[in-house]
Parts: structure tokens; C-alpha cells; sequence
């Protein structure tokens, strides 16, 4: 009985949504993945196929960032894993449901197991696929790769499912409740990789020689291809002794759900009653008084929510801990940028940083905004009549909605491009004009995010995760990374045209100067355009 | 049918639930009265096996419900105060699905639209949960927990969110399955259900069972002949 009745009526909802989903919505998201992904695969393929051809490294390097690809994959599918389990197998009502019927515990946890390795993996998996096909395109390999690819990528997800799970149950059992520490372990944990592969960049000489920077590069990222990594599995089998590698994930995978099993059979329910016994009364950290006098003088209602917004921030730490892993990951890659000198460091090498940085920066912003920004209006759920009965109107509502995020996206990216330009020692003129590039990002990603997520927002739920994974937020996702890929576009245009000697340096200036104005323009569409909808959204809005 | 020995837990430094001793007999409907924050739905979590007490045992039909919990919790039927549901989830699915999870035969499932009929539910048995108001929500869990047939029923609120005439169709049910010999506890703030349908009545204040006896046997406690408001007033001053 019990876990496959549990599966079934998973299966009866997931046809319940299918069949209650408007055929032209399900259309849409088709159009909307195969432009994402072909998108994705345009880019993948023809950047390694620039390095294949361009380099005598060219085939190496591609290689190993394949490997490097996949393990960032395995990175994130256990920080995934351990960010949905945690929620999914604690946290979660269906849960305490669950466990007041007569099942197993360990049967409860095994449903559990499946339900967040699927929710977990599959958009992560969905980004696999232009990585496949780009090995198979380059590499020309037959039909039977991608058949061998897909066995393998759904056997290689159990095992970071079983990490993350792991994980997540024992960061429960050694701190119930604590969410700040057991996030903050957990990112610590998940850095580690990013610290191996600097470590090992910075132990080659640091002397500028091009040579030597690419076998830095090489150097680096050969801890994902080590042969105890599964990415290095998955990647081994999609190529060469299929069988054999699909074994060895197919054990690996076995044992690491066989034993997240034995753990949780001895842990889970004393750990989910430990979780739920903890003290309660939890007093607030950040008291009141001096965050309020940072906004003395304001309008009360403006002040009240503020103040609101920034407390329930810092109470939740779901919302800072993923900030803090990506100024993590910003701050171990940043010094990589000091040690670079002679011939390499060039004007030209400076903004090809910057143009890398505003790329990596944008992506960021980009998960940012569509993970917190986006589902700020429906979490807000039902208690928004309170805040909709006060005398504020939607405008306003937006406007201090707005600002408060784009605050935060800025505050956080700037920090990270200033550190940069001081490595770099950007001269004042470009540093400006990458400031001014954040700006405008952050302004448009905020504006984007928040007038989407009112016309998207789905007042009944409290989970960000069901908001972030419905329509709207894939459609906040995809415009997000649109406009970064324009941006990039936009500023890497000039670079490009550079390198390849068709620009003289007057004119790449010049070319510089009307690249920023397309971004301005860009900006400025990509914030006001949602943002007025969403007022507009919020006018008509009944609650 | 419904044992507490010695029940203790504690959130941190916080007491919950003090070291209560409970016996509730098999067709008792037995009513737990305290004011908020008492420790009455901790109690209850202890009693279904939600929560792992701090010390002490709880029994359900004999069964130690930490010991022996698939079967004591066959026994029991509960309603929280906040029922989970599955929203994407029709009425007659859910209770289905229940009937699953309780490995019903196909005979008993019959019972499932003579519930729905029962709670006025029928018209609405293919209708996504999601759409229903919080009294359909109310009486599709009770519905559910009536399918096994328990021997023990654990409410919190019964009646929170129910029109009249379902709170008098519940009220009614509760009597008639104590009479079967099913046994029920009802947690409630509804002073006035309690002295209605209650055979016996605890009181529980800072998580300590204060008073527990029959509503004469707690007058007679207070010395006073009143209504089992100003008993209840009395004794949480």
C-alpha cells in the first residue's frame, strides 16, 4: 500500500494540473524551453567550437570544461537537493499529515526521497541537454550517444539526491530549527569545490606568459575530471565504456538511496520531532529601533512596510544564505584577477574582465530576482488585503517594492565590481561606465521581476518554490537571461570586433559609447514596460 | 483506550506539557479545555505520535505510539486544527486516496459517497479541493477520518468553520460512534460543545493537567454551581 497510493496520487495531481492547464499555456511553455534551450546550445556550441579551433588547447580545454560543466551540475543539484529536502522532508504540512497515519517512516521518507530528487534535478537536467547535444554535435557522434547520455544523466541524479538529502538530514538533526547555521554549513560545504580548483590555480607561478595562464586554467579544473567524481562517470560513460560507467553510477546511486534509507529509518522521525521541538518564541534578532531610525521622517505606511520587508529578509534565511554562496563563490574568484601582469594585462584584457564579470554578475542577478524577487507579491498571500486596505496606492506599493530590491541587488553586485576594478586597477572612465552597466541591471531585473511577479502572483500559496516554478516565473527566468545574453552581446560586441582586428581603438571608444546607450534603452524597456503592467495588474487586483 | 503516563515535553527551557496522566475509556467523548498556548495541541501531537515526548508514554488501544506506531495510529482518526489537503486533489480522490493509504477493501470504499452525502459534499465530489470554503475543507477531513472506521477519534476544534447545520451533523455522529464505543477526545475552546457532548472534561493550564473529572465533579471542585464558563474562568485565574 502507502508509498505507491502516496506515488499514485502524486501522479493523479500532476494529471489534474496537465488537464486543468489551458492548452496554449502547456504550447507556450513548449516554445518558450526550445527557445531557451536552442538558445543555450547555439551559445555552448559554437563558444567551444571558437576554442576548439582557435587554440592548439582548443580540444583539451573543452574537455575538461565539459567536466567542469558537469561537475558545477553535481554542485548544484546537492546544494538544490539539500535547499528542497530540507523544506520537503521538515518543514512541509503534507508531512505532519503524513505522519499521523499508520505508515512507515522510512516509507514516508523514501516518497519524500523521490518527490525532491524530481524537483530538485529537473530544471537542472533540462540545462544538460544543449550540453549534450553540444558534445554530440562537436565530437560527431551517432544517435546512440544521446540514448546513452539520457541513461546515465537519470541514474547520475540520485547520487547528489542522496548528498543533498543526507545532508539536509543531518544539519536537521545537529541544528533543529536553526536554519541560519544549517544554511551557512551547508554553503560551506558546497564552496569547497570552487576552493580546490583555486587552490590549485594558485599554485602555478603566477609570471604572465599566455602559456602559462591557460595551464593555470587546465590545472584548475582538472579536480572535476578526478576519477572519484560521478560527473567524471557520467562524462567517461557518455564516451567510452558505457556499460561499465553506467554500473558504477547505477551502484553508486543505489547505495547512496540505500543508505540515505538506513540513516533516515534510525533519524528521520526523531530528527523531524526534534525539528518541530525546538524552542519556539523565537525572538526576533534585528530589533526594531534602529532600522526605524533609518527611515525617520518617511511616511509611516512607507516605513512600515520597509521595515517589514528588511526584518522578515534577514529573518529568513533561505533568502540571504543563497546571496551569501554567490558572494562566496564572487570573493574566491576575485584574487584570481591580482596575479595576472606583463603582456595579458592589457586595456583590452581589463574589459574583457569586466565584460566576463557583467556576464557572471547578470546571471546572478538574473536567479536573484526570479527566485526572490518575483514571487515577492504572491508571498505576501493572504495578508496583502492588509497591506492593499492601507491608504497606499499601487504605485506607491511597487515603487517601495521596487526600490528596496533593486537596493539589494545593487548593493550586493557593486560591491563585488568595485573589489574588481580595484584588483584590476580599471582606469576611472571604464570603472564608471561598468558601475552605471550594474545599475541599470539591477534596475531592470527589479522592475521586471516585480511587475511580473504581480501579474503571475498566486495569492494561495506560501511555498516561493511552487511561485518561482509556475508560468510566470519561467517566464521571469527566460526574460531575465534574454536581456543578460543582450547586454553581454552589447557590451562584448566591441571586444570582440576588436580582438578580431576589424576595430581600431578610436573607434572601439566610439563603439563603446553606443553600446551603452543600447543598454540604457534596453534597461529602461525591460523595467518600466512590467513594472506599469503590474501597477496596472495591482489597480484591477481582488483580494 | 487512550493512555497518558507520566507525558512530558519540553521545547528547550519551555515546559509544553507537564508530566500528565490521562485514562480515557473506550466510547468516552472526552473534552480537553485550556486556554491558549495551555499545551493542548502539544498534548495531542504527543498522543498521535507527531512529536516524541520528553519523558513518559503514551498508549492508544494498549499500543505504545511510540513503540508500536502503525498500530496504534490504525486506530486513530485525527483532525488537526489545520487539516493538510491535497488542493490539485478532488474531494473523491482525497478519499480515495485515504482508503489507499488505510489499505481499504472495495467494499469498504463504498462508504466513501455515502460520506460525501453525509457532509453534503456530494454535488462537489469532482471539484478541485482547492476551490472549496473552508467548511467543505472541514468536513471532507472529517469525512476522511471517519472512513476506517478508528477506534480512537482525536479533534482539535470540530466545529471551526462549520455552518449550523453541520455542526449539529457532526455533533450527532460524535454521539452515535461513543455510543458504538469509539472513543473520542475533543479539544475545544467552545465551552458550551464541551458540556454538551462530553462525558468527562480535563483542564490543562501552563502544561499541566489542573482539573479532570465529570462537569458536577468540577463544580464540586470549585464549590461553585455555575455554567462551565465561570468553572473554567475559576480554575485558569
Amino acid at each position: 500500500m502507502t508509498s505507491s497510493s502516496i506515488i499514485k496520487v502524486k501522479l493523479t495531481i500532476f494529471k489534474n494540473i496537465l488537464l486543468r492547464t489551458s492548452k496554449t499555456k502547456l504550447l507556450f511553455f513548449f516554445i518558450l524551453a526550445m527557445f531557451l534551450l536552442g538558445g543555450l546550445f547555439a551559445l555552448l556550441y559554437y563558444g567551444l567550437k571558437y576554442f576548439e579551433v582557435s587554440s592548439p588547447f582548443g580540444p583539451y580545454l573543452s574537455e575538461r570544461l565539459f567536466s567542469f560543466f558537469f561537475m558545477t551540475l553535481l554542485v548544484m543539484l546537492i546544494f538544490s537537493n539539500l535547499i528542497n529536502s530540507y523544506t520537503t522532508l521538515y518543514s512541509s504540512k503534507e508531512n505532519e499529515y503524513l505522519l499521523t497515519l499508520p505508515l512507515d517512516h522510512h516509507w514516508i521518507f523514501s516518497v519524500k526521497f523521490i518527490e525532491s530528487t524530481l524537483l530538485s534535478s529537473w530544471a537542472l537536467m533540462l540545462l544538460a541537454i544543449p550540453l549534450v547535444i553540444t558534445m554530440g554535435f562537436l565530437k560527431n557522434l551517432p544517435l546512440s550517444f544521446y540514448l546513452r547520455s539520457a541513461s546515465l544523466l537519470s541514474i547520475f541524479i540520485f547520487i547528489p539526491a542522496s548528498l543533498g538529502i543526507l545532508l539536509a538530514i543531518t544539519l536537521a538533526s545537529l541544528f533543529p530549527k536553526k536554519r541560519e547555521r544549517a544554511l551557512l554549513f551547508g554553503i560551506l560545504i558546497l564552496l569547497l569545490p570552487f576552493c580546490l580548483f583555486f587552490i590549485r590555480y594558485y599554485r602555478v607561478d603566477p609570471r604572465a606568459d599566455s602559456h602559462i595562464f591557460l595551464y593555470r586554467i587546465l590545472d584548475g579544473l582538472a579536480f572535476a575530471s578526478s576519477p572519484l567524481l560521478p560527473n567524471h562517470w557520467l562524462v567517461k560513460g557518455m564516451s567510452e565504456d558505457y556499460l561499465y560507467y553506467l554500473l558504477l553510477l547505477g551502484s553508486n546511486a543505489l547505495m547512496g538511496f540505500y543508505l540515505s534509507l538506513l540513516i533516515a529509518k534510525r533519524l528521520y522521525y526523531p530528527s523531524w520531532s526534534k525539528w518541530h521541538s525546538a524552542e519556539t518564541g523565537e525572538k526576533g534578532y534585528l530589533g526594531a529601533s534602529w532600522i526605524e531610525s533609518l527611515f525617520q521622517g518617511m511616511n509611516p505606511a512607507i516605513k512600515a512596510i520597509i521595515v517589514k520587508d528588511i526584518k522578515t529578509f534577514f529573518r529568513e534565511p533561505t533568502l540571504w544564505g543563497q546571496l551569501l554562496l554567490f558572494l562566496g563563490l564572487l570573493l574566491i574568484y576575485l584574487p584570481s584577477l591580482k596575479d595576472i601582469g606583463g603582456p595579458l594585462y592589457t586595456l583590452f584584457y581589463r574589459h574583457f574582465i569586466i565584460t566576463l564579470n557583467i556576464g557572471g554578475v547578470g546571471l546572478i542577478l538574473s536567479t536573484l530576482n526570479t527566485r526572490f524577487v518575483f514571487p515577492i507579491f504572491s508571498l505576501e498571500g493572504m495578508r496583502f488585503w492588509m497591506i492593499r486596505l492601507s491608504r497606499l496606492e499601487a504605485p506607491t506599493l511597487i515603487l517601495i517594492k521596487f526600490v528596496s530590491s533593486s537596493i539589494l541587488c545593487l548593493v550586493t553586485t557593486l560591491t563585488f565590481f568595485i573589489l574588481t576594478n580595484i584588483t584590476l586597477r580599471t582606469p576611472p572612465f571604464m570603472s564608471l561606465i561598468s558601475y552605471s552597466i550594474i545599475l541599470l541591471m539591477s534596475l531592470a531585473m527589479s522592475g521586471l521581476s516585480l511587475g511580473l511577479g504581480v501579474l503571475f502572483s498566486n495569492l494561495k500559496v506560501d511555498n516561493p518554490t511552487v511561485v518561482v516554478s509556475g508560468l510566470g516565473g519561467t517566464i521571469n527566468g527566460v526574460l531575465c537571461l534574454i536581456y543578460v545574453i543582450l547586454v553581454e552581446v552589447l557590451v562584448g560586441l566591441p571586444v570582440f570586433l576588436h580582438l578580431a582586428g576589424y576595430l581600431k581603438t578610436s573607434l572601439y571608444h566610439i563603439l563603446l559609447g553606443f553600446s551603452f546607450m543600447g543598454i540604457l534603452l534596453l534597461s529602461l524597456g525591460f523595467c518600466l514596460i512590467p513594472l506599469r503592467l503590474g501597477i496596472r495588474a495591482l489597480k484591477e487586483m481582488e483580494f | 483506550m487512550i493512555k497518558a503516563v507520566a507525558l512530558t515535553k519540553k521545547f528547550g527551557e519551555l515546559v509544553a506539557v507537564n508530566a500528565i496522566d490521562l485514562d480515557i475509556e473506550e466510547g468516552e467523548i472526552f473534552g480537553f479545555l485550556g486556554p491558549n498556548g495551555a499545551g493542548k495541541t502539544t498534548t495531542i501531537k504527543l498522543l498521535t505520535g507527531l512529536l516524541k515526548p520528553t519523558s513518559g508514554q503514551a498508549f492508544i488501544g494498549g499500543y505504545d505510539i511510540q513503540l508500536e506506531y502503525k498500530q496504534a495510529k490504525h486506530l486513530i482518526g485525527y483532525l488537526p486544527e489545520t487539516p493538510y489537503l491535497y488542493e490539485k486533489l478532488t474531494g473523491f480522490e482525497f478519499l480515495n486516496f485515504v482508503a489507499d493509504l488505510y489499505s481499504l477493501d472495495n467494499f469498504t470504499k463504498k462508504r466513501i459517497p455515502q460520506l460525501l452525502e453525509t457532509f453534503n459534499l456530494f454535488q462537489n465530489k469532482d471539484h478541485l479541493i482547492e476551490g472549496y470554503s473552508y467548511g467543505m475543507r472541514q468536513k471532507l477531513v472529517l469525512s476522511s477520518l471517519l472512513l476506517h472506521n478508528p477506534k480512537v477519534i482525536i479533534i482539535d476544534e470540530p466545529m471551526s468553520g462549520l455552518d449550523p447545520k453541520s455542526s449539529k451533523i457532526v455533533k450527532n455522529i460524535l454521539k452515535e460512534l461513543a455510543q458504538e464505543g469509539v472513543t473520542i477526545l475533543i479539544s475545544t475552546h467552545i465551552l458550551a460543545l464541551a458540556q454538551e457532548l462530553c462525558h468527562r472534561i480535563g483542564v490543562i493550564d501552563e502544561g499541566r493537567l489542573i482539573a479532570l473529572g465529570t462537569i458536577d465533579e468540577l463544580k464540586a471542585l470549585v464549590k461553585r454551581s455555575d455554567s462551565l464558563e465561570e468553572i473554567f474562568l475559576e480554575l485558569t485565574r
